[in-house]
């Protein structure tokens, strides 16, 4: 299934660009997502342990199963204020 | 609009005008600034970006979290993106509610919240034109 991922911050620095579509196995979780991301962006992959990441909008853990056409964010540290 | 993220000059009267309320004792002002910053070079300014769809998300529910949590009036929040040199307001709060205590301790709590959960970040931007993220792994 199709998902949207957007960057954000300094990852989408890392990563070199702000949005892709990637290819997912049905029913994958979103650590599935985190590794695949991980292997296409190794300088995101360093920073990986500041990493949030939200799914619709809403902060997500990595055992969060991802549904087609979710749009899934990569959150560096918050820095507002 | 109780929560908004705006690429104009934040105007904190016209929120502490909107938040009065006749239940309401106190008032109580947050007021963000742009610092210089203790860098080796002056700062020229920071640069405030979002994922505006989830911050918006993110204040909305902060307020009603603080709305019900300390008994407040109203809550008011605007955070302003883009360039902002050194000195502007890049974020105000205003929170009105029956006595100080509360009006207070509402207020330290959105924007303790915010700078721990709303999706906003910023990028510091120095006299020579250097520039990196704030926050930690920032600049790598």
């Amino acid at each position: 299934m199709r998902v949207t991922v957007r960057y954000f911050g300094p990852a989408a620095d890392d990563a070199g660009l702000a949005e892709e579509s990637v290819e997912v196995p049905f029913a994958a979780a979103l650590n599935a997502l985190i590794e695949l991301l991980s292997a296409n962006h190794p300088d995101l992959a360093r920073r990986r342990a500041y990493l949030r990441f939200a799914v619709n909008h809403e902060y997500a853990g990595e055992d969060a199963l991802l549904g087609e056409g979710d749009e899934i964010a990569v959150i560096p540290p918050v820095a507002g204020g | 609009m109780c929560v908004r993220l705006l690429r104009a000059p934040i105007d904190v009267g016209a929120l502490m005008r909107r938040a009065a309320d006749p239940r309401a004792g106190a008032v109580a002002v947050f007021v963000g600034t742009v610092r210089e910053g203790g860098g080796a070079l002056p700062l020229e300014a920071l640069e405030y970006s979002a994922y505006e769809e989830m911050a918006l998300r993110e204040m909305r529910r902060l307020r009603e979290e603080t709305l019900a949590r300390f008994g407040a009036c109203e809550v008011l929040i605007e955070h302003r993106l883009g360039r902002l040199p050194v000195g502007e307001v890049s974020v105000a709060i205003v929170v009105s509610a029956p006595h100080r205590d509360e009006a207070f301790a509402a207020c330290r709590h959105v924007i303790d919240a915010l700078k721990a959960t709303v999706p906003i970040w910023k990028r510091e931007i120095w006299s020579d034109g250097t520039a990196a993220w704030a926050g930690p792994a920032g600049g790598e």
